[in-house]
């Protein structure tokens, strides 16, 4: 019997609850209103309220009265939630999505997956539907199940890059529904590797610089991350 | 927001679809919640109306779909997924896989072997396997040069009765013409070294929406049809009234607020990118660089169109021109819907996105709560 490989999931949106609680503390923790409507845009409203309400914030809001209902229980009854206009900026702030870091938070999100397989691409050869992308040199694609079924928006592809062990990689082509590739040059990545996105605190890569590439808002791209995205939570000393 | 779901329409495409393949049969697709419409009910649908093939993605989406019992005794295909993923499972719910690699193909024919002593391993039977060929997507499938291998691997397995080989399969780029054309002329050679090999595939399938429904030499015994089947165009101009489709989801807000501004009527919705709503402004074809600035799509407020002139997280705005329209607070606003009642389509919003249909109605199903009715 073939074993089993060990590996994490195989697409994870990692939430950083410590950044979370530095983040609001650097905001003030008696003066900040943390917004948890659309799920806390997409970073989980039931794990980002218990970690934000341990840590002393006692004012929350949600946009609808039907996302009230749903996050009241999770919060202590003594703590504040309005419904109401969500403001952009101080959800930019709050879950460290301002690349420019004004307010000095950092993210809470870090984009992860893992490649499902390879492929030997020869130079000048087209990859995914329409051969948008062409192979500038002899080298080698990692297939990678993240498409824009996921939230993983279409227009990423040729306009972005992930990190596989350190290196820029370009999107090549089109992503697809449920997948995309990712061109690592002359070196092979092995399936199962981790390929990263955004988020990752040995890097400058933001969800704003996915963001930007296709001139849309920044909370937009949490928010759209679908259910097949694995919210992993990170509780410990590991602020990545 | 309220998302509506019209299996009445997803029938009649169906309808359209199957005819246009017969006598090959039709895969109905089914993924990412069939693309956002909610797989359970779309089943349900597809299979009163003669569907017995269904393209679920992955194998969880495949099991889940089994167990919930709206598959019933239909074919189930699933292809992404690494030689670690659940094949016992897989085979236990009898969903057919497609197989790109040897890796992945020694794991599923090891899975297939396993009689642990248990009532379900006892009942399991040879897995049924699609082999994929890559035929220059660059993606999945395995390179020409890899197939005979895999073939010889397959035949291997299936001889000792872990397997069957009941498909040959593969994915078109639809670049042109000429591509297609040469990825077809790979995928005969592969059917063919096959069948060489002592191999019987008989579920030969290349083509999805667009290739299946131009092309009679793409259908081949099974086409793997989606985005059609949604009402769906294929983008670039056309939409679902040149094919005789119709969109199955349709999306509606209320009017919240109207804003008199310098002469200029302006109405507030009560929907925005929080609903899955694209916010985004790039050019409309890969390969140009950099954002554009907003290019816009229109709604239906009562029987007349206005364009949106902006989307925030969670409000649209869309601009009324002069003063006095008739638009009201509490007015349904119809964002996109069916060309059949004069509704915007989503191909408009596609094309003005730079983006597909599809992507569009995966985003907005998965954020709002759908309501079903039957047109």
């Amino acid at each position: 019997m073939t074993a089993h490989i060990e590996r994490g999931p195989q697409r994870e949106a990692r939430i950083s609850l410590p950044q979370l609680v530095a983040n609001v503390s650097v905001l003030g923790v008696d003066t900040v209103t943390l917004d948890l409507s659309a799920d806390a845009f997409g970073h989980g409203a039931q794990r980002i309220a218990c970690a934000a309400a341990k840590a002393g914030v006692t004012s929350f809001s949600v946009r609808s009265a039907a996302e009230a209902d749903n996050i009241r229980g999770a919060l202590p009854p003594e703590v504040a939630l309005t419904v109401g206009r969500v403001d952009e900026h101080a959800v930019t702030h709050a879950y460290g999505l301002d690349p420019m870091r004004h307010r000095g938070t950092k993210p809470v999100m870090r984009l992860s997956a893992r490649v499902l397989a390879l492929k030997r691409i020869a130079a000048g050869a087209g990859v995914s539907y329409g051969y948008t992308w062409r192979a500038p040199h002899d080298g080698w694609l990692a297939l990678v199940p993240l498409g824009y079924g996921d939230g993983f928006v279409r227009a990423w592809g040729n306009r972005t890059t992930a990190q596989w062990q350190g290196m820029r990689c370009e999107l090549a082509g089109r992503v697809a529904m449920d997948a995309h590739s990712v061109f690592t040059g002359t070196r092979p990545a092995e399936v199962g590797d981790e390929v990263v996105y955004f988020g990752d605190t040995s890097s400058d890569v933001s969800a704003a610089t996915f963001a930007t590439a296709v001139g849309a808002p920044v909370v937009s791209v949490t928010t759209a991350f679908g259910s097949r995205i694995l919210r992993v939570y990170s509780d410990g000393g590991d602020a990545s | 927001m309220r998302v509506l779901i019209d299996t009445g329409a997803y029938r009649r495409n169906l309808a359209v679809v199957q005819a246009r393949l017969h006598p090959a049969q039709l895969m109905a697709v089914v993924k990412d919640d069939a693309y956002g419409h909610g797989a359970a009910h779309m089943v349900r649908a597809a299979r009163e109306s003669g569907v017995s093939a269904f393209g679920v993605l992955d194998i969880a989406t495949g099991v889940a779909l089994r167990e919930e019992g709206s598959l019933g005794d239909c074919l189930a295909f699933a292809w992404l997924f690494d030689a670690g993923d659940d094949f016992a499972s897989a085979l236990m719910h009898s969903i057919d896989l497609g197989v790109s690699n040897v890796g992945v193909l020694d794991a599923v024919a090891s899975a297939a072997m396993v009689d642990d002593g248990s009532p379900e391993g006892s009942l399991r039977r040879p897995a049924r396997v699609h082999l994929k060929i890559d035929s220059g997507l660059h993606r999945n499938g395995a390179a020409p040069h890899e197939w005979a291998n895999l073939v010889s691997r397959a035949k291997h397995w299936q001889d000792a009765g872990h397997l069957d080989v009941v498909g040959v399969w593969t994915h078109i780029a639809e670049a042109s013409v000429a591509d297609d054309n040469a990825a077809r002329d790979v995928f005969d050679a592969a059917v063919e070294l096959a069948r060489e090999s002592g191999l019987r595939p008989t579920l030969r399938h290349l083509a999805a929406s667009a290739a299946s429904f131009e092309r009679a030499d793409f259908r081949y015994d099974l086409a793997r049809v989606g985005g059609f089947t949604f009402g769906i165009g294929p983008g670039a101009g056309i939409g679902p009234a040149d094919l005789g489709l119709e969109a199955v989801m349709a999306a509606h807000a209320s009017v919240v607020r109207v804003d008199d501004t310098a002469g200029e009527s302006f109405a507030v919705l009560d929907c925005g990118y929080l609903d899955g709503i694209p916010a985004w402004s790039c050019e409309a074809y890969d390969g140009a660089t950099g954002p554009l600035p907003w290019r816009g799509f229109d709604v239906v407020v009562a029987g007349a169109r206005f364009p949106v002139v902006d989307v925030s997280a969670d409000t649209m705005t869309i601009a009324l021109g002069k003063t006095g329209s008739p638009v009201r607070v509490g007015d349904e606003a119809i964002l996109f819907g069916s060309h059949l009642r004069g509704e915007p389509v989503l191909q408009e919003w596609a094309d003005a996105l730079g983006t597909v249909g599809e992507e569009i109605v995966v985003r907005v199903g998965s954020h709002a709560a759908r309501e079903y009715r039957e047109s």
